[in-house]
């Protein structure tokens, strides 16, 4: 097969799996979805809605119709960017989640790369000490940030750090002071606060980022750290690194440019994984900081019965990760020149 | 390293004070920390919820209001005066002059009238309240009219008590809204439905200047309010659904009043000077209907054995904290004819004795179905334990409170832990949910909780249209009186507490008043010194 032949057939092929998968998580969804003990009619209308009105609201929400005729419709709508209405807050889901994404996404950013940056290198001096005091300690600390319940961490971190110490702003994502004064543009609040010229609503974002994405990037940093850790222990007793050492490199250069350089593919992968993750919106962490993104959205919404906000934000989330990996594969062979694209 | 660290702690308690100092509210903005989950639509002819009902009890006028000093009695809000005619069919308002919409444009009884007959037209959930006026989509233009700008004519398909007629004005989904704005937004007959869903067209104390779902609700002072502009310039709700943030955040002073806190958090707030905790009685009951399907609970003795192995005294002591009291009637005390004294207590002897005489003495199993989330499991676990005591098996089913009141609605259920408000001061309120069901087939129109348990009494019956319908004050009393006995001795219910409202409020917080029912909180009094 020609090149220009294999590279359309890995196209199509790309592009039915992700079809595929796109179409297996709706069914999925909206199966799951009618298959709640959970009456959505009585979502909307409320306990004390007569019979008339909740068989019209009924009718009018399509649910008189057979489940195969329901998805039909929705799927239809779907290909026309249209995710329906949600139920509970009287707007269309994409205009929902364009207002609760942005939040997840910068918590979630913050969070990766502060992770990423103490988990990897935290990772890698724990494998070159390895059953030594800093292989003990990351462990420790590794096995803290993973096991402690985020609840537990979020409430403590609070009390410690906003409540006794006031060293960081409470819950929310802005003070009150800042929260209605601040043009929203990009829903990015550290962002919004700059194009705004806002230094002082810019620190407060800040302080109000910090705790939660302590909170989430030591979760991250643990996973990653464990991760390194591991693919540097095995790098390191390879035999071109003992041949490294008696050509007499620095352990600075043996370590990094030749080790970890090795890991990169795999921990790309993780670390893809870690960011995943964190997007799908971290239920508990923005409940305890009343942090309004995209997990207590679909928490909120599963509990309301809001289907079309579960299937959408649903979608959204199976989206970022089929973005994602393909990201990730894309990024495979600039890092690693023996896989091909 | 030493003087690193101390220059760190120093940079960043600097930046502590300055950012707390940041974060205070100013003294005419008013934060509040609540659970915001329950805003659906801030239309008033749709919205019913506790939240939404708030609200709109702050954002709208009505033709009269709930008076806050005598929550029974009801005053002139948009209306001055009002008459009733002798046949109790035929009510006359007089529109209080001078009255604006915010963009200036007055307010007439035509709006008055439009606003009333678009709930009924609309026919969404809170028009069942109308639906005792006899208005139907098809008879209210004719039955609701304004007769001059200053004057509204409203006419009943049956007579009906005038106390009755002005609690159920004084409901939320008799808001008045601005009739010429919501019909220049009005998309394919839905009278504008769509559009006041997020909007605001009224002419309360405040206007509902933000509604972010699931995240925040700002209300802002309304200038052309007549009663004259509120103390505070706006309320900002935050949308704080865990009650350990929400103590946190009132402890730190981010947020005035915290709504949803548990005893121990309100315990553990200190130093106590600093806030106010309020402990208002509302008309909200936590009650077990027994489903009269079950062929056991249609058994009056094992009804009555049921009553008397709870533990009531116990629950309120221990688990309740004085957020609940024991109350065991029809109607919540601050209704006229509430009962004052328990009339049931924890008495397992008497139970076994009328489970034995109902040939249960061999044991009897009972599903109950709770709604998660404190204090209404730990109630239901008591109320295992010591009916266990007397020899019945109680099966808890702890599911979400929707995934409940779909059972409830279906009457899928044995017994149920279940709570709920009442919708207006009146004892009619109670009587038409509790004790009305002309039709138990399982298609009837009217799924009132009587229909629920399948509770069919004509005595009770006639006893609540007769209520209804008396014009005479002290008769009516006497009938909603003879009403509740017949319930308490006939019904399947077990009445067990009443709510009381706590409230966490920082300590410069005056003039808040939160009312007895599930909407009646009021700000246009609040201030913040």
């Amino acid at each position: 097969m020609s090149a220009h032949g294999h590279w359309l057939k890995s196209r199509v092929t790309g592009s039915a799996s992700l079809i595929a998968t796109l179409l297996g998580l709706l069914v999925l969804t909206f199966f799951i979805g009618r298959a709640l003990p959970v009456d959505p009619v009585l979502a909307v209308v409320g306990e004390h809605a007569s019979e008339a009105v909740y068989e019209r609201t009924r009718m009018e929400m399509g649910l008189d119709q057979p489940l195969p005729v329901q998805f039909a419709r929705y799927l239809g709508r779907v290909l026309h960017a249209d995710l329906g209405t949600s139920v509970v807050s009287g707007q269309p889901v994409l205009r929902d989640l364009a207002s609760f994404f942005p939040a997840t996404l910068e918590l979630a950013t913050v969070a990766m790369l502060m992770g990423a940056l103490v988990g990897i290198p935290a990772g890698v001096l724990a494998a070159v000490h390895r059953n030594r005091w800093p292989d003990v300690l990351v462990r420790i600390t590794g096995l803290v940030g993973y096991s402690a319940p985020v609840f537990w961490l979020g409430i403590v971190g609070l009390v410690v750090f906003y409540v006794t110490l006031g060293w960081v702003g409470g819950p929310g994502r802005l003070d009150t002071l800042y929260q209605y004064s601040i043009e929203e543009r990009t829903g990015l609040v550290l962002m919004d606060t700059l194009l705004a010229g806002s230094w002082d609503g810019f620190v407060n974002a800040l302080s109000h980022l910090l705790l939660p994405a302590v909170v989430l990037a030591w979760h991250t940093a643990a996973y990653l750290s464990r991760m390194t850790r591991a693919l540097m222990i095995d790098e390191l007793n390879s035999e071109y690194i003992l041949a490294a050492r008696m050509k007499g490199l620095s352990d600075w250069r043996v370590v990094w440019r030749h080790a970890f350089i090795n890991i990169r593919v795999p921990l790309l992968t993780s670390s893809a994984l870690a960011y995943a993750y964190l997007l799908e919106g971290a239920v508990v962490t923005e409940t305890v900081f009343a942090w309004p993104g995209i997990g207590m959205y679909i928490t909120q919404s599963l509990f309301s019965a809001d289907l079309p906000a579960v299937l959408g934000a649903t979608t959204l989330i199976g989206l970022l990760f089929l973005m994602l990996n393909r990201f990730v594969d894309w990024l495979y062979p600039r890092l690693d020149a023996r896989i091909k694209p | 390293m030493w003087k690193l660290v101390r220059t760190t702690r120093y940079l960043l308690g600097v930046a502590g004070v300055l950012l707390s100092v940041a974060s205070m509210a100013a003294s005419d903005t008013l934060v509040v920390a609540k659970n915001l989950e329950d805003v659906l639509s801030l239309d008033p002819a749709e919205a019913y919820e506790n939240t939404t009902g708030e609200i709109l009890n702050n954002a709208y006028s009505r033709l009269v209001s709930r008076d806050p000093n005598k929550p029974s009695q009801v005053i002139g809000d948009v209306a001055d005066r009002w008459t009733a005619a002798a046949d109790g069919v035929t009510f006359t308002f007089h529109i209080r002059g001078g009255q604006t919409f915010a963009d200036g444009r007055p307010l007439t009884a035509e709006d008055a009238a439009w606003s009333l007959r678009r709930v009924v037209k609309l026919n969404k959930t809170p028009s069942f309240l109308f639906g005792q006026f006899g208005w139907t989509p098809a008879n209210v233009d004719g039955l609701v009219r304004a007769t001059t700008p200053e004057t509204l004519e409203l006419k009943l398909g049956a007579a009906l008590a005038p106390g009755l007629v002005l609690q159920l004005l004084a409901t939320s989904p008799a808001s008045i809204v601005d009739a010429k704005a919501v019909q220049t937004h009005e998309r394919d007959g839905d009278l504008g439905n769509a559009w006041l869903k997020t909007a605001w067209a009224g002419s309360g104390p405040f206007s509902i200047a933000t509604w972010k779902a699931k995240n925040a609700i700002v209300l802002q002072s309304n200038h052309a309010y007549y009663g004259g502009k509120p103390l505070l310039e706006r309320v900002i709700f935050r949308h704080v659904a865990e009650s350990a943030t929400q103590a946190l955040l009132v402890a730190k002073g981010d947020v005035d009043m915290a709504y949803n806190l548990d005893p121990d958090q309100i315990k553990a707030l200190s130093p106590a000077a600093a806030f106010n905790i309020t402990n208002t009685r509302k008309l909200t009951e936590i009650y077990l209907p027994l489903n009269q399907k079950n062929p056991a609970l249609a058994d009056p003795r094992v009804r009555a054995a049921l009553r008397s192995a709870i533990d009531y005294q116990g629950i309120a002591g221990n688990l309740l904290a004085g957020q609940w009291t024991v109350h065991q009637g029809l109607y919540g005390q601050g209704i006229p004819g509430a009962l004052s004294k328990p009339i049931y207590h924890l008495d397992i002897a008497k139970a076994k004795q009328l489970l034995k005489e109902a040939g249960y003495d061999k044991g009897l199993t009972l599903n109950l179905d709770v709604e998660g989330g404190s204090p209404y499991p730990e109630i239901a676990q008591s109320i295992q334990a010591t009916f266990a005591q007397a020899g019945i098996t109680l099966n808890l089913l702890q599911s979400d409170r929707r995934q409940v009141v779909t059972k409830y609605r279906a009457r899928e259920h044995e017994v149920i832990l279940w709570h709920a408000s009442v919708d207006y001061n009146d004892p009619n309120a109670a009587a038409n949910d509790y004790a009305l069901n002309e039709n138990n087939a399982d298609d009837a129109s009217l799924k009132n909780r009587a229909w629920r348990s399948g509770w069919v009494d004509s005595e009770a019956n006639k006893l609540t249209l007769a209520g209804q319908r008396e014009q005479d004050p002290q008769k009516r009393a006497d009938l909603y009186t003879q009403l509740q006995q017949r319930v308490l001795d006939q019904a399947p219910y077990i009445f067990a507490f009443q709510q009381v409202e706590q409230i966490v409020l920082r300590a410069d917080v005056k003039g808040f008043q939160s009312g007895p029912n599930f909407d009646s909180a009021v700000y246009t009094h609040v201030s913040k010194d």
